[in-house]
């Protein structure tokens, strides 16, 4: 095996599932996430040449994913537009191990604006900085804290609304 | 610090570790308090947004470099191949010359193929007689109606891709070699031409292209103006 490949392999183990997550957040479709990340891993086969620090993998990748993600909006806008407008609640996506709160707060987290949700998915799921987010969203840091404390607030106001969490709080 | 640039402080990252943040932490237990839910929220969010990951993904990853990678050799191959075509090519046309003399003109051509034919000239003995010689000219449509000398040899060869009568004639100075071409040959005419042992003369006649060549010593025109006078074309 070249060292091409074993750089390649090493990536995918380690930034696929994390990838396929912040797909599915990018467009709540579980096979057209998929697609995305075998197209950004393609992609990124092809100009693993240029990446030159293992430590800049993870936002190197997560650039590509969503200028794929971008590029699927140009070719393929007429095929998920409906998906995208009406249909953002997809039961497959709960494990057997999330309990119904973490079910509660997925639909929580879906309804959030995009520009709120992507952030948060950075800095929770990769654990990317504020700087890092910035960089990857091409945001200046106060934009990316002021929806980070937008997405938190939003949530917890949501939490607080439920009935069933409200209860099991101040049980 | 203030209560509201705390708590947006907070709330964009409430993992966040400054002086500043530890300072106000230490100081109020209710902010302890909030921090403390903050962190349980993240830990939610992270659950949540964990979605299970289709468990052959990176297996389908790794397959989908590989086949990728299996096609890019093939192209490359493919255009290994296509590639010492190309030299190949070039390598014969550039060695030709030497290969075959490539002749450009019809006493060229003739000159060559009576070195190809070189043993027929000095093999006496040969010969074919009149009938198959007028059935081989019938293919031009042409015909000896009588000959008095005897010829040698009578054989269709190729001229560059047309098809031509090879004939050798033997005469009181020697063997005269005369090609019979239909008239499409698209070789340049020349009408005398020699080399070192050769010379030659070609006739354009109505139906056809005839070429005559022999020893440097040899005379030409007798054996031409018997060709004009005989050899008669029906088409």
């Amino acid at each position: 095996m070249s060292n091409k490949q074993i750089r390649y392999e090493a990536l995918v183990r380690a930034f696929h599932a994390d990838l396929f997550r912040y797909a599915y957040w990018l467009c709540h479709h579980r096979s057209v996430a998929e697609d995305l990340v075998q197209e950004t891993f393609l992609r990124a086969w092809k100009s693993l040449d240029s990446l030159q620090e293992a430590s800049a993998a993870k936002g190197w990748l997560i650039t590509i994913l969503r200028r794929e993600n971008a590029r699927r909006f140009e070719r393929k806008q007429f095929d998920y537009q409906d998906v995208e407008q009406d249909w953002l609640e997809d039961e497959q996506s709960f494990g057997p191990e999330q309990t119904y709160e973490n079910q509660q707060l997925h639909r929580y987290i879906t309804k959030l604006p995009e520009e709120y949700r992507e952030p948060l998915v950075l800095q929770v799921l990769f654990g990317m900085t504020g700087d890092e987010i910035a960089q990857s969203l091409e945001l200046n840091l106060n934009t990316v804290n002021t929806r980070l404390f937008r997405a938190r607030h939003q949530l917890r106001e949501l939490i607080l609304q439920s009935p069933a969490t409200g209860a099991s709080q101040h049980g | 610090m203030d209560e509201l640039e705390f708590r947006r402080r907070l709330l964009s990252d409430p993992a966040a570790r400054d002086e500043d943040m530890s300072l106000e932490l230490t100081l109020d237990p209710a902010k302890q308090q909030l921090q403390q839910d903050l962190l349980l929220l993240d830990q939610q969010i992270k659950a949540s947004l964990s979605v299970p990951v289709p468990p052959d993904l990176a297996d389908k990853l790794l397959l989908g470099q590989s086949l990728l990678q299996h096609k890019k050799i093939r192209q490359q191959r493919w255009w290994l191949g296509m590639a010492a075509s190309v030299m190949l090519v070039a390598g014969l046309v550039h060695f030709r010359d030497q290969i075959y003399p490539w002749h450009h003109d019809l006493g060229g051509h003739a000159l060559a193929h009576v070195y190809h034919e070189a043993e027929m000239l000095e093999n006496e003995n040969a010969s074919v007689n009149l009938e198959q010689v007028n059935q081989l000219l019938s293919d031009f449509g042409g015909k000896l109606t009588t000959w008095p000398g005897t010829i040698r040899y009578a054989r269709f060869c190729n001229f560059q891709g047309t098809r031509s009568l090879h004939l050798i004639f033997n005469t009181e100075q020697g063997p005269v070699t005369v090609f019979i071409l239909p008239k499409n040959h698209g070789l340049p005419n020349t009408d005398d031409f020699s080399d070192s042992l050769f010379h030659g003369r070609s006739m354009q006649l109505e139906k056809a292209d005839v070429v005559l060549v022999a020893g440097l010593q040899q005379t030409l025109a007798p054996m031409a103006s018997r060709l004009y006078q005989q050899l008669q074309f029906q088409i």
